[in-house]
């Protein structure tokens, strides 16, 4: 089981890799994306200035400089959709990735991508990444085919969901799962919705609209129904924010608060879930080393065979305060 | 959501005379919890073949519990004298029926994973072209996707009419295209709002908070406290796990008036929100 990090710059490697990064995963965005789109259309699920590489050049010495740790890079291509008019930018970028940057994956969503990329004869590994949303063991079986090597789990994935996933792929693919920060309100694959920063995230942005019930036939809901409901939509609120990084804060111990699944890591590490992925690609250099900090303090005491029930009472005292992390509302997964 | 339907069929009138239906769509895209049991899908197959319409299974994303769900009613169609309809929106159901030779799938709207984002439509429409023609067409358009389509045997894609509209031309692919009306959809997801209501807090919001069909008791209607970009009059219906929007008039001429030269072989008319349970 390895810890994959985000990664935007070569500046990050040697502090990530010191400090017990094990996979890199980042984007690059070239310049005729961005002549044709601007910032308007993001190629990578991530803002070009914030969450990528800037240049060609910064990612082949990034790539080298990961590959001296021994540190595999995986770059993104993972729009869930691309444009008739995109798909030859987008699979020249991916030769280009692969034969001159030496990237060691692609992470890919489009099927279209997928197909392209196989039939164009490029040697690279293939990773499926949750927007492509594999629920079931059929979807493995159906991306199996056209030779993906690891996927990545959507984060509604429960833990019992996640153990048949992993006994349906164990031997032919490798499962990749969410373990922390940034959460998705709806399921990632079916929402494609814009986080331009007009308009920010959909799911965020509920809060800020007004909200009313009504009965199924169109009539008002009785005022003692509409309490309930109402508070009902507090707490969602609440949830919401939960999911959506806390606000992107940190802890006054410099600790990332947003969606977690450290206290499932012994359950995911029994399973032989290949990777954990460390969400924000965009996050300052600070917020990645303490995200990796966190994570790795879990996944060693893991390693070193401690009991289940002490692994996660420690990492539930890594997450401060107490009562946000007893709230339930930053669990990627509840296992209880 | 009344005011949608009396203009949906007023256009529908004026545009295509006597609406006359041909195929029912009978099952959900969005939940697994909605998905028919046996029983109402054989009532339902039953009461449309008495009227001569053909049948069309709808079916949602889903999880291996999902899956289970669906292999009886999959076998019970495959078994029907002609081949039926499968909506799929999940390629595991696609592979699923790949074991049923007599069923013909149908790639459904939720896999269409172009940008629908409603609230930032007006920016799309005075955007450049690279980048409005980038959001108006559909990744399903490319060689390889229509590849992937043939090879399993798809020969009809569906899509949602997006706001930002359609730059599509379904006459000489091999597949065709069909459109549902007067709803789109924004975005759905296995957490349920409405399921937590009777829960307890640390047991809401998540995707297996069990569910007493709460959905057919709601709507929750979004407006605008601070719109964006100059659309206040805009509404998001949220049903259950799944917010949709409502087709303006512009954007039901647009496809009324273009179907022939969009390519477009067959209207879904909603008479609701396709929240219902069967």
């Amino acid at each position: 089981m390895k810890i994959l990090t985000p990664i935007n710059s070569l500046q990050e490697v040697e502090m990530l890799a010191e400090n017990g990064a094990e996979e890199f995963y980042c984007g690059l965005v070239p310049e005729e994306w961005l002549q044709r789109y601007g910032g308007a259309l993001w190629l990578n699920r991530r803002s070009p200035k914030g969450g990528n590489v800037q240049t060609f050049a910064e990612l082949n010495a990034l790539i080298a400089a990961a590959h001296q740790y021994g540190i595999p890079v995986f770059l993104t291509l993972n729009a869930p959709a691309y444009a008739p008019e995109q798909m030859s930018m987008v699979i020249d970028l991916a030769r280009r990735l692969v034969e001159e940057a030496g990237a060691d994956a692609l992470i890919i969503a489009d099927p279209g991508l997928l197909v392209a990329l196989v039939e164009s004869g490029l040697d690279a590994p293939l990773h499926l990444s949750s927007l492509a949303a594999t629920l079931n063991g059929r979807a493995i079986d159906f991306f199996r085919q056209w030779g993906v090597r690891r996927i990545i789990l959507p984060r509604s994935v429960t833990l019992d969901e996640m153990r048949h996933l992993a006994e349906a792929a164990r031997g032919v693919v490798e499962l990749e799962a969410f373990i922390l920060n940034e959460g998705c309100a709806f399921e990632e694959g079916y929402c494609p919705t814009s986080k331009h920063h007009s308009v920010g995230a959909y799911c965020t942005g509920l809060a800020d609209m007004e909200a009313s019930f009504f009965t199924a036939r169109g009539d008002e809901v009785p005022a003692a129904e509409r309490r309930e409901v109402n508070a009902l939509l507090q707490d969602y609120y609440r949830w919401l924010f939960f999911v959506n990084n806390a606000g992107c804060s940190l802890s006054p111990e410099g600790l990332p608060y947003g969606p977690c699944g450290l206290c499932a890591i012994p359950q995911m590490h029994r399973m032989g879930i290949a990777s954990l992925k460390i969400v924000g690609r965009e996050a300052s250099s600070w917020r990645k080393l303490a995200s990796l900090r966190l994570v790795k303090a879990v996944v060693d005491r893991v390693r070193q065979g401690r009991p289940d029930d002490e692994v996660r009472t420690y990492a539930q005292s890594l997450r401060t305060p107490r009562e946000y992390c007893q709230s339930g509302f930053m669990c990627y997964y509840r296992w209880w | 959501m009344a005011d949608v339907h009396r203009l949906a069929l007023r256009l529908i009138d004026e545009y295509f005379g006597t609406l006359t239906i041909s195929r029912v769509y009978f099952g959900n895209e969005f939940c697994q919890h909605l998905i028919p049991s046996l029983a109402s899908v054989k009532e339902a197959y039953g009461a449309a073949q008495d009227r001569g319409w053909r049948f069309s299974l709808l079916t949602p994303y889903v999880t291996d519990e999902g899956l289970d769900k669906l292999r009886p009613l999959f076998a019970f169609l495959e078994t029907q004298g002609e081949p039926v309809e499968v909506v799929f929106n999940d390629w595991g159901v696609l592979q699923q029926l790949s074991s049923f030779p007599h069923l013909k799938p149908v790639h459904g709207r939720l896999l269409d994973k172009r940008l629908r984002d409603p609230r930032i439509t007006g920016l799309y429409k005075s955007a450049p072209i690279p980048i409005r023609t980038a959001v108006q067409r559909s990744n399903v358009t490319t060689s390889p996707y229509l590849a992937l389509l043939r090879r399993h045997g798809v020969e009809l894609v569906e899509l949602d009419n997006v706001m930002q509209g359609l730059d599509i031309d379904f006459r000489n692919t091999p597949v065709g295209v069909a459109l549902y009306v007067p709803y789109g959809f924004v975005a759905t997801g296995r957490v349920c709002m409405i399921a937590s209501l009777h829960q307890p807090q640390r047991e809401r919001f998540r995707p297996e908070t069990k569910c007493h069909h709460e959905c057919q008791q709601y709507v929750t209607v979004y407006t605008y406290a601070r719109p964006p970009w100059g659309n206040e009059e805009q509404r998001f219906l949220l049903k259950g796990n799944t917010h949709f929007y409502a087709h303006t008039e512009e954007m039901l001429r647009f496809v009324f008036s273009r179907c022939e030269h969009l390519g477009i072989r067959r209207f879904i008319y909603q008479p609701g929100l396709p929240m219902w349970l069967s």
